[in-house]
Parts: C-alpha cells; structure tokens; sequence
C-alpha cells in the first residue's frame, strides 16, 4: 500500500469498527499513549516539550516502533513554550524522577462568579490570566504578549508539520479539524477555571451560579460546535476516524444529579447533532462511566465510540449496545503481564467484543514509565498488524 | 440545649448552614455541649459515607463535606480542646500522607476529613513524603496505623518503598492501608501493605477496625 492507500485503509477500520455494522478488515489499535511515548524513545520530558526537533523524533520514532493506527497523542497537548512566555507555574515537570502533571488550581473566588457569567471571555483575559501566568499583568511589556503569539504560531506550525510527516507514513489524522473537540463549560470550571476541590463547593452553595456559568462558558465552547455541525454538510469527513471528540472528566466528581444539571444537557445538544448530520464522535472518558448508560441507550448505532478507563470493557459493552467501545488492553497487563498473557488479552477481546464494534486501546492515559512494557507493547502491536478477522 | 439529631440529619444532608447555626448556637451557649455536637457531626458523616456507597453522592459531595466536618471542629475548636484537655486526650492517633513524588491531595483531604469524624487524631504528613520521614514519625508518636495515598502510577512505588522501610525498621505491627486511583487489589499485594482502598468510607472502616483490635 502507498502512505495514502495506508491512510485511507486505517481510517476505514475505524469507520467500520464505530458502524457497528460493517466488519473491519481488521479490528483498529489506537494508541493512548501520552509522555510515556517520551520516555520510551530515550527523551526527558522537558526536551521534548521544548524542542520541537525532539519531539518530532519521539513521535516518529514511536510510530515506527510500534505502528499504532492512530493516536491520541501526537505531541499538542502540551504547548510548554507557549504558556512559558507568559510565566507559567502550574505544570509539574521533574526529568530526574519521571514526573509530569498539573496541579489542581482555583483562579477565581465563589464571590466572583457574576463577573464571569456577565462576559466569560472578558473575565478569562482580565481576571484568569494575570492569575495562571504571573508575567500576564496589565502594565507587562508588549514584547511578551508578541513572544507568545510567536510561540504559539511555532507551536502549531510545528505540529501540522509533524502530523503531516505522520500522515506520510500512512497515519490518519484522529479527529476531522472540521468540527473538532468540543469541551463544555462545566470542564472548563472544573479543570481550568475553578478547581476540583472549588467547583466541589460551589455546586453545593451556589448551583444557580455554577449553572449560570457553564451556560456562559457553553455560548464561547460548546454551543459554536454545535453551529459548526448545523452548517457542515451531513454524512462523515472520510479522511479521518472520527468526526468529533469531546473529553469527559468533570463527571468523575459529579453526583447523577448534578450531571442532569450541569453536564449533560451541553452534551446532548453536541450528540444529537452529530446523529442529525450523521456524523460520529469520539467520547474519550476518564474514571468509570457505568452509571451513565441510560443516557446514552436511545441513540442510534454508527454515531459514538466510547473510550473508557476504568470500567471492565465487556460491562461496557453490555451497558452501551449502541456504541462502538474503545479500550481493553488494561496497563496492569502491559505492565506486570508477559508479551503471552499480552496478546492472548488480545485474542480474548476480539473475541468477546469483535469484530464488529470495538477498537482496542489501552485502559488509560500511559503516561509513566511503570505503565508499560515496552517488549508488551510491541507483542500487542505486531499481533495486532497481522491479524485478519 | 440544641437538637443533636437534627445537627446529625443536616450534616448527612450536607446542609452547611444549617449544620454551621446549630454550631454556633453551641458555642453561644458555652460550648457544653461541643463534644455531643461533634458526636452528631461524625454521625452525620457516617450517613454521608453510607449515601457514597449507594451511589446518592460522589466525589465532589466528600469534598464538601470533608469542607463542612473541617469547619464544624473549627467553630467547636476552643470547647473540643478544653474537653480533651480535661479528658486526657482519647482519640486514636494516626498517620496520613500523600506518598513520596505524588503531589495530589484532593483525595487525601476527604479521607482526612472522614478519619477526623470518625474520631481519629490524624496526623497529616501533607503530600510527596518520603518514607523515611513516615516512619520517623510513627516512632516518635508510637503511631499503629497508617494511611498512605497516591493518585500517579508512580505512587504504587513509593507506597511499596514506604511498606518496606516500615519492615526494615522492624515495625511490622504498624497496620498500614494504601488507598487512591491505581490502587487495585493487585497493587496492595505488589506495595505489601495490609489494605487497600478505592473509597474514603472503606479506609475508614479498616481504621476503626484496627483501632478496635488495638
């Protein structure tokens, strides 16, 4: 096959798997590896987010290893050299032990919350920012605001270039640019804006606020998605797996109730849209979703794919007979387990799950050197490329 | 005189101004009857335990209501240490802590939280403690149980490296729980430690089991 026949032949397998109708010709192996991709190609982690060089080698190098069919991760989640210039203090980043996170931050108070419903975007700039990056002050030098523009355009030139170096080895593109991911308000507040421990808080004291908010912060997120799906065309975007992605993490803190309230109204507006223009979306989810799959049962099949971390995959199939379901390969396995007991996991699922419906992943974001072996990784994927259903 | 089981009904329902006026009438009143409070508060964290379990409430409902036990001993404060003092100090003294290159503390707070209501004097060691500081620590206060949390695959290591170095000190009868997202049954045996945790009224349970055997 050409890079391009390649390409097309990848995304038709996950086309196929999330019809639920059609077999793949065989069942697609989508990488959820993150900066465990880093480790593994011999890099630290702060090399490859500030050298853009580095990173194209780890990403390349990784697809060359392993041949996943798509990944999650290609290098753009985090944009360090951007967010730097403006005096970034949020991320953990330590090479000597291998760490790399966020912490938890709140950067507004209960008391604030009609500012940022009366002007979300006006709030973000004036009151978030000068917060989250402490060089972002009203009497900073123009020069840093022009260095960060800069850097992002790097940053984002970099990664189109890289992803079209990916696409020349025959890797799709995961998500249509088209309409792209969707992140709700309520994720906004939740990682971003207000915290776990706040927006805890301020749904119990304030849920009017809360809601308020996220409707706020849906008009300049969630709702322009939903626009762009209004105009586009129906029927799918063929030249990549999906035509959509929303990330799911607010609702591991949420009770049933709030996520009535808060979460799932925005969602969906977004799904609903996406069935209306036949179209299908990629719902990448942390936690357990389990208690969830009511919501979901009146949907038609071919539309959503399901991307779970921590519930067992074959209770998610039963919970979610609709959707296409990603994941199964569990880091416990990949991790402790033999290349053997790696690729007879493999063989049961596909069994269990396949042929038509499922695409395998990995049961979380592998982000630490612990999660996974390499030798495991590589038996999966070489299993993986030959099989024929 | 105030109405203990109301306080413990309003305190289940995470009603905080409810929970926070009975409080302060408490104090109003001379703080008397400050200890019975806290016995309804932790009653009524106990309901809030059992509402998890069944699904009714979730994370973000510990969270608030390991904020509303926090600051129903801090409106109690100046009472509860008086009666203790008197009392002689009974509480069953334990350790908390984040483990060593895991900064999260969300998950430790409600646990925290939920070991205060539940009667225990938690020392809380904060977040990425080493192990040699844990065990230290236990020495000086003659510490039996300990809590360890983490929410990194990382932190399995450090749960193991803090298991060992209890071991290798030859405190074997300190029981100690690990408890957060990657701790599965599994990863207990891997840390060696005695129990294990996905939720914070489980970690509570244990506690008190083992503080019942000592």
């Amino acid at each position: 096959m050409t890079p391009d026949e390649l390409r097309q032949y990848r995304v038709n397998l996950f086309r196929d798997a999330t019809s639920m109708e059609r077999k793949p010709d065989r069942i697609p192996h989508l990488s959820n590896f993150w900066t465990w991709q880093v480790l593994d190609m011999g890099y630290k982690f702060s090399q490859a987010t500030h050298d853009y060089d580095v990173m194209e080698k780890v990403m390349l190098g990784f697809h060359e290893r392993y041949g996943f069919d798509a990944y999650q991760e290609t290098g753009i989640r985090n944009p360090q050299r951007v967010t730097e210039t403006l005096g970034d203090s949020i991320y953990v980043i330590d090479d000597e032990k291998e760490l790399f996170f966020l912490q938890d931050h709140s950067y507004f108070e209960t008391g604030e919350y009609d500012e940022l419903i009366a002007n979300p975007s006006k709030f973000v700039w004036e009151k978030v920012l000068p917060r989250k990056f402490y060089k972002f002050r009203p009497d900073m030098d123009p020069q840093l605001m022009v260095d960060c523009v800069k850097e992002n355009q790097l940053f984002w030139t970099k990664s189109f270039e890289r992803n079209n170096k990916l696409a020349e080895m025959g890797v799709p593109g995961l998500i249509s640019p088209k309409n792209g991911f969707a992140s709700l308000g309520i994720e906004y507040l939740f990682s971003g804006l207000r915290g776990i421990r706040g927006i805890s808080l301020d749904m119990r004291r304030v849920p009017e606020k809360v809601q308020a908010a996220c409707d706020a912060l849906d008009t300049i997120s969630a709702e322009p998605v939903v626009q762009s799906l209004m105009r586009d065309v129906p029927g799918p975007d063929t030249g990549y797996c999906f035509d959509m992605l929303v990330a799911i993490l607010a609702h591991t803190i949420l009770s049933m109730k709030q996520w009535e309230m808060f979460y799932w109204p925005p969602l969906k507006r977004i799904i609903d849209e996406v069935v209306a223009k036949d179209k299908t979306i990629q719902l990448f989810i942390e936690g357990s979703f389990l208690r969830f799959a009511d919501y979901f049962r009146d949907y038609p099949k071919g539309h959503i794919a399901i991307q779970i971390e921590s519930d067992d995959i074959l209770e998610v199939r039963k919970a979610f007979p609709n959707c296409c379901v990603i994941g199964g390969m569990t880091s416990k396995l990949l991790s402790q387990g033999t290349k053997e007991e790696c690729v007879d996991r493999v063989k049961y699922l596909v069994d269990e799950l396949g042929p038509k419906g499922f695409i395998l992943g990995q049961d979380k974001m592998m982000s630490y050197r612990v999660d996974a072996k390499p030798e495991n990784v590589l038996a999966v994927c070489e299993y993986m490329q030959s099989m024929k259903l | 005189m105030i109405d203990l089981k109301n306080l413990q009904e309003a305190m289940g329902d995470l009603e905080e101004d409810t929970v926070k006026e009975i409080l302060r009438k408490v104090m109003e009143e001379g703080g008397a009857q400050a200890q019975e409070a806290l016995g309804a508060c932790q009653g009524g964290m106990d309901i809030v335990g059992a509402r998890f379990e069944s699904g009714e409430y979730f994370v973000g409902d510990l969270i608030y209501a390991g904020e509303l036990m926090t600051d129903a001993v801090e409106i109690l404060g100046s009472a509860l240490v008086a009666e203790e003092a008197s009392s002689g100090g009974s509480k069953k003294k334990m350790i908390l802590c984040t483990v060593k290159d895991d900064l999260h503390d969300i998950g430790k707070n409600i646990v925290r939280a939920m070991l205060q209501a539940a009667g225990f004097d938690v020392i809380d060691l904060g977040i990425d403690v080493a192990p040699e500081t844990i065990v230290e620590k236990a020495k000086e206060e003659n510490i039996k149980i300990v809590a360890l949390s983490g929410v990194l695959t990382l932190a399995l290591d450090s749960m193991k490296a803090t298991v060992d170095a209890f071991r290798q000190a030859g405190m074997d009868d300190v029981k100690i729980i690990v408890g957060g997202a990657p701790v599965t049954a599994d990863a207990c045996a891997i840390t060696g430690a005695d129990e294990w945790a996905q939720n914070p009224q489980k970690t509570v349970n244990v506690c008190k089991a083992w503080a019942a055997e000592q």
